[in-house]
């Protein structure tokens, strides 16, 4: 009894004088090991809940791809919602997301007000809120997305290098989305700031296309007949202003009217630019946008921030895109 | 109880709605020629004309069924779906022809599937072409269109030519007065035409007359789904891509404002080609010079809202409350 009670303890001692050092090395990691151990434990098996203003356009399949490919290789559970473009489906959604406690809810707000108190109720409930591309009148965790004033800024510049200062007409056409949308809002805000500083330019139109590449293209029509000296259109979403572009071409007046876009980065846009139908547009790169959403989720989960405690803005880049050269700023849908 | 109508047919009636809105359209068109620089050229006049040629053969479709009585809140959603498979099948690389192929017949089946619910298993109009635009939209959404939106490849010129001029008249202009003159023909000129009219006045005693009753729900919406598809096409021409979100605009409203405004009534067996092109016209006026004007979009819907209430409160005045007909219409 004796000696197989004594040969179980030796065999103990000299296992653990083997192993001893591997075991301390798993009690003790490096720094460097370490830096992953502590981001795989903040993020890993965490609940990401992503709800768009509608998946099946260019941008919203962008911005879920992006994101899922990156929450897929950190182990993250991914839930994304399609309202299709109905506020109130967006809204319930949003509700029944929140009540479900993910760690942390992205959304592309529809309007300034819609989400506002369920934001608001997501971060009290302890669920971080990013908002991508419109921000709401309730800030939150993180914003990431344009400023769209100053894509405006950044479009008025160049049509009036273009157009103003005598060179042309100077009359400009601006094809709304809707008139009620903030973006559109801001960006005519932010190109008014800049036409108003040349008398040379004429803003001939301000209507509303609704996102409508039929409707842009009969505003554009109607536009043309009444301005053929139009030196250029000016589209608050490039999907939409393709209509505009046609509507142009269709006039005869390709490469004397200069078609502006400001675009989320379709492949079908740089296309249109390589074609000569449009002018230029400033695209903000919706794949890149959707590297950054997920790297705000990253760095939520890992800040240790009382959700709602503090507030980060990611902006995004904005790109111009005026030949073959530039294609690069355009995104291919992931197949 | 009975209310006799002496007759259906417009042209017998005190007052003709098509003709007062004919004159509106020209009474208008005349103020904003005189008052708009531009209006009146003939550039502007066509853009005018072509921008209302897609609405006009949506409209054409819409008229045989609100002829009979019926409506067909689909009609967008089967044009737009269908026209869009086509655009798809472009861009995977077959030819123009195979892809009209397989979207016409698509077109038409969903037409009959409209006709077949309302007809045989007598669900009213308004709820079948309802749920239908989900059902179409949803089951291509899941199937073969991932994408709302699907472009034209660049090379593809065929269908873009459509949205062209010739001798510097639209071709869509060119397309709706075809369309036009074989409806007219069709409603105005034969025996199965002028069924419709009957059929809508009242279903069971055309039944009773020996009218193929079967028959004429089919024609009316497989023919609303075939100018669909043919509207669809246009509309892909214009803007060279398939769009599903104009399936979520107001369009199909501004088609049944056409149709109304020019003369047609929910209650049945009135309208008719030329209520069409009042309706169409009037629409198109206000438009072109709403758009020449720079007039804001909550203000054009205001205005397009008081233009729908003045007709239909001109309808109630031309034709007052008919019990039998209030209660069968939809």
């Amino acid at each position: 009894m004796k000696t197989k009670k004594n040969r179980s303890l030796s065999l103990l001692l000299l296992s653990s004088l083997l192993l001893g050092p591997a075991v301390a090395q798993a009690a003790n990691p490096t720094p460097r090991d370490q830096m992953r151990l502590d981001f795989d434990k903040a993020v890993k098996g965490k609940t990401v809940a992503w709800v768009p203003i509608t998946l099946g356009n260019p941008i919203g399949d962008m911005w879920t791809a992006a994101m899922r490919q990156n929450f897929e290789k950190y182990g993250i559970k991914f839930l994304v919602r399609d309202p299709n473009f109905s506020t109130s489906a967006q809204l319930q959604a949003v509700t029944n997301l929140i009540n479900q406690k993910p760690d942390v809810l992205i959304v592309q707000n529809s309007n300034v007000t819609l989400l506002t108190k369920e934001l608001k109720r997501a971060m009290d409930n302890g669920i971080y809120v990013i908002q991508v591309n419109l921000l709401s009148n309730q800030p939150t965790d993180a914003y990431v997305g344009v400023d769209y004033v100053d894509v405006g800024r950044q479009i008025a510049r160049d049509i009036v290098k273009e157009c103003g200062g005598g060179k042309s007409s100077g009359k400009v056409a601006f094809v709304q989305g809707e008139a009620t949308a903030t973006d559109s809002i801001d960006q005519l805000k932010g190109a008014m700031e800049v036409f108003k500083q040349d008398k040379s330019i004429k803003l001939v139109s301000t209507q509303a296309a609704k996102w409508d590449s039929n409707k842009a293209n009969e505003i554009t029509a109607t536009t043309l007949q009444q301005h053929p000296d139009l030196c250029a259109t000016y589209g608050s979403w490039g999907i939409m202003q393709q209509g505009a572009a046609q509507a142009v071409k269709t006039a005869g007046l390709q490469g004397k009217v200069k078609v502006y876009a400001s675009s989320d980065g379709p492949r079908s846009d740089c296309d249109l630019v390589e074609q000569k139908l449009f002018h230029k547009i400033l695209s903000f790169r919706a794949d890149i946008q959707g590297e950054q959403v997920s790297n705000a989720v990253i760095s939520l989960l890992q800040s240790g921030n009382k959700p709602g405690s503090k507030r980060m803005t990611i902006l995004s880049n904005n790109y111009w895109v005026t030949g073959k050269q530039e294609r690069n700023y355009c995104y291919d849908l992931p197949k | 109880m009975m209310h006799t109508r002496t007759t259906s047919l417009p042209r017998f009636r005190p007052a003709n709605q098509e003709t007062i809105v004919l004159l509106a359209a020209f009474a208008l068109a005349l103020l904003f020629a005189a008052t708009l620089d531009g209006f009146s050229s003939w550039g502007n006049i066509m853009t005018l004309l072509r921008s209302v040629s897609i609405l006009g053969i949506l409209a054409l479709g819409m008229i045989m069924v609100i002829i009979i009585r019926g409506i067909d809140l689909s009609q967008v959603a089967i044009g737009m779906v269908s026209a869009a498979i086509v655009v798809k099948g472009v861009a995977l690389g077959y030819p123009l022809p195979v892809c009209l192929l397989v979207g016409l017949p698509l077109a038409l089946s969903m037409g009959l599937v409209n006709s077949l619910l309302v007809d045989r298993l007598q669900i009213p109009a308004l709820f079948v072409t309802l749920t239908t635009v989900f059902i179409y939209v949803g089951l291509a959404r899941v199937t073969v269109l991932p994408s709302m939106i699907i472009n034209l490849p660049p090379d593809s010129r065929s269908l873009t030519s459509l949205a062209g001029n010739w001798h510097s008249i639209p071709i869509p202009l060119l397309l709706f007065l075809a369309c036009a003159l074989a409806m007219h023909l069709f409603l105005a000129r034969t025996t199965i035409g002028r069924f419709f009219y009957a059929y809508g006045d009242n279903p069971e005693t055309a039944r009773l007359y020996g009218m193929p009753v079967r028959i004429i729900p089919l024609m009316a919406y497989m023919g609303s789904a075939l100018l669909a598809f043919l509207a669809g096409l246009l509309m892909v021409s214009t803007t060279a891509m398939a769009d599903l979100k104009t399936v979520n605009s107001t369009l199909i409203f501004d088609v049944i404002l056409v149709v109304v405004v020019g003369g047609a009534s929910f209650a049945g067996a009135r309208g008719s080609v030329a209520s069409v092109i009042a309706g169409l016209l009037l629409v198109g006026v206000l438009l072109n010079a709403m758009t020449i004007m720079d007039i804001n979009s909550q203000l054009q819907n205001i205005i397009k809202g008081a233009v729908l209430l003045v007709v239909l409160v001109a309808d109630k005045w031309l034709y007052p409350f008919d019990e039998e007909s209030s209660r069968q219409s939809i």
